[in-house]
């Protein structure tokens, strides 16, 4: 039973590197070919996982084969508009000015059911407020609502704001991230310092602290050592 | 490009091992398979010294790659092999020639199944 230990712990590893390389995406997003591809290599994985008598390699050949493959195909789809749309097709506007075009639902064998949750999902419950809805290749509809029925901005209303930019990550779960604290220039002294101006006498009783670029402050203290 | 670059070197090295891999396998199970037909041949012709070596060389052929074969082939398909192999020694030990040459049969049947796996054909791709 340690041979059924030590294959899951190959086999996991080279999915991982292979889950990896397939870039930051969520299983919704995923393009049909890296569909394809992470339904194959879990197959591909179990086989050699559970059956000792055959051997390593007829699991891991197969699935480097198939993020080799799978790589050059996603190059080749950046390098190439014409390979992107043979592979991934094209996105579809479903909804125009209001008005479902019945032909690119049928094309796209695309339900009305399916819109109307799409569209509820997307806050919206009036197909006469929307501008465009785009059907993805990942098969997930995007909304474009008209003007007149977008939410307001601050922009909008000429109002003043300030930017805080984006917050980085201090202190995680007791450990100072010493290259973000020198991405914002700032020390240990200060990280010190401010813990102390909270009333934390020690790193390892944070979970969580964030800077934004203005300065201010984010703390969270574990459970128990508050 | 450079990623693509390195998978398309990666499978193109597989291909070249794979290949070099059927190439070998297919080498030394031709010369295991040339001792056993000329084993059968000499025991018909009752020349079962001849038959003794020729078997042994098969039987060594095959524990000698043991290590390689557990690597690239099915486990139970590597055992059924060393079992023939064995069986077909008793038999000749006890100069049965009918049980002897059908078991080399079998021998022969068995291992050119795993040959033609190797192969790229017709029959294995569909």
């Amino acid at each position: 039973m340690i041979t059924a230990v030590v294959r899951t712990v190959i086999l996991y590893l080279l999915i991982i590197v292979g889950i990896r390389l397939m870039g930051k995406r969520q299983i919704g997003q995923l393009e049909p070919s890296e569909l394809v591809l992470s339904l194959l290599i879990a197959d591909l994985a179990a086989v050699p996982m559970q059956d000792f008598g055959i051997p390593l390699l007829m699991g891991i050949i197969p699935i480097l084969t198939l993020l080799c493959l799978s790589t050059i195909l996603s190059v080749l789809t950046v390098k190439s508009i014409r390979f992107r749309a043979l592979l991934c097709s094209r996105p579809s506007i479903v909804v125009q000015d209001g008005q479902i075009l019945i032909k690119e639902m049928v094309k796209n064998r695309f339900t009305v059911d399916e819109l109307m949750e799409e569209l509820r999902v997307a806050g919206i419950t009036d197909l006469s407020s929307v501008k465009y809805a785009v059907l993805e290749t990942t098969g997930r509809i995007s909304v474009l609502p008209k003007a007149e029925e977008k939410p307001v901005t601050v922009k909008d209303m000429n109002l003043p704001v300030q930017d805080n930019g984006l917050p980085v990550i201090l202190i995680s779960d007791g450990r100072i991230l010493s290259q973000n604290l020198k991405t914002r220039n700032l020390t240990e002294a200060w990280l010190k310092k401010q813990l102390r101006q909270r009333n934390v006498q020690d790193i390892r009783h944070v979970f969580l602290m964030t800077v934004d670029e203005k300065g201010h402050i984010y703390l969270a203290e574990k459970e128990g050592e508050a | 490009m450079r990623q693509l670059w390195i998978s398309a070197a990666i499978l193109l090295g597989m291909l070249l091992l794979l290949a070099w891999n059927a190439w070998y396998f297919t080498g030394f199970t031709e010369t295991l398979m040339e001792n056993i037909a000329q084993a059968t041949a000499a025991a018909k012709a009752e020349d079962w010294t001849r038959a003794e070596d020729l078997s042994a060389q098969a039987r060594q052929t095959w524990q000698d790659h043991t290590g390689y074969l557990q690597l690239v082939q099915c486990h139970g398909d590597i055992i059924e092999i060393a079992v023939l192999l064995e069986e077909s020694s008793e038999y000749l030990a006890c100069r049965d020639l009918g049980e002897y040459a059908a078991e080399n049969a079998r021998i022969l049947g068995a291992v050119e199944r795993l040959r033609g796996l190797e192969r790229l054909s017709a029959g294995t791709l569909f």
